[in-house]
């Protein structure tokens, strides 16, 4: 039978390899379903950071921070909305 | 030499499709999102199973035949054995580290979520020609933990060149 760790680390690699936006499009397009719409949610995400700029409810750190945050935790409004939940 | 495991089965159809699988050898996979094995042909290891299929579809001629696949030790994959349960969770968790702060849908996700899972072995494993695994019959009239529903074995076939000893029951 295919061996565990074959497919394990063939996995493993495919994703680490992905940029982590493309990630969620991978696992879509086999039929993935996910609670949030990632398109929307990126909207949202812009829409939150274009309302707050230059407002003082944001700061050039917190866009890179934030953009940072996305990058490495994947992409979604409820992420975003957990980094400034968790200040 | 690598080990050989052949796999028999049997498809559930109408005569009309039947006689044209036969004359020509080629199954249509099946292109359904909601098949817990993929897209591909389809089949029952036991022949009661096909025959059940053939009657809750209500075909007017129901035709059944038996096919076999050879396959190599690379070549497929059980979901009812330990060692591929063992996968099947082992890739679930490199899926989930993958999509991170993202849930796998709560509203009736599982059969979706179980197309995709096959569907990704497919994908990422050229090699890969059968996979196996036992499934319920029916829906659960309401959720509950332990599964008591009747079960049913089958396995999918990559396409219908790898098909081998096609005859009409």
């Amino acid at each position: 039978m295919l061996s565990k760790q074959y497919v394990v680390e063939k996995l493993h690699q495919k994703l680490n390899e992905m940029p982590t936006p493309y990630k969620h499009a991978y696992l879509r397009k086999f039929g993935f379903e996910f609670d949030t719409d990632v398109p929307s949610a990126v909207k949202n995400i812009m829409k939150l950071y274009d309302s707050t700029w230059g407002t003082g409810g944001s700061t050039n750190e917190d866009i890179r921070f934030g953009q940072a945050y996305k990058e490495a935790h994947g992409i979604g409004l409820q992420a975003v909305m957990r980094f400034q939940s968790d200040g | 030499m690598a080990t050989e495991k052949k796999i028999c089965g049997y498809h559930g159809t109408d005569k009309e499709y039947g006689d044209a699988i036969f004359q020509t050898k080629i199954f249509l996979p099946s292109q359904s999102d909601a098949e817990w094995l993929g897209k591909g042909v389809y089949f029952y290891i036991k022949s009661d199973d096909a025959a059940e299929w053939c009657k809750k579809r209500n075909y007017d001629n129901p035709m059944i035949l038996r096919a076999c696949v050879i396959v190599k030790e690379d070549e497929y994959l059980d979901y009812d054995t330990e060692d591929g349960k063992g996968l099947i969770r082992s890739a679930m968790e490199v899926i989930t580290h993958a999509s991170k702060y993202t849930k796998f849908g709560e509203n009736n996700a599982a059969a979706k979520n179980q197309h995709a899972i096959a569907m990704v072995l497919w994908a990422e494993f050229p090699e890969l020609k059968v996979l196996l695994g036992t499934f319920p019959t029916q829906a659960h009239p309401f959720p509950v933990i332990k599964d008591v529903r009747p079960l049913r074995p089958e396995f999918c076939v990559r396409d219908s060149s790898y098909l081998r000893e096609i005859e009409i029951c």
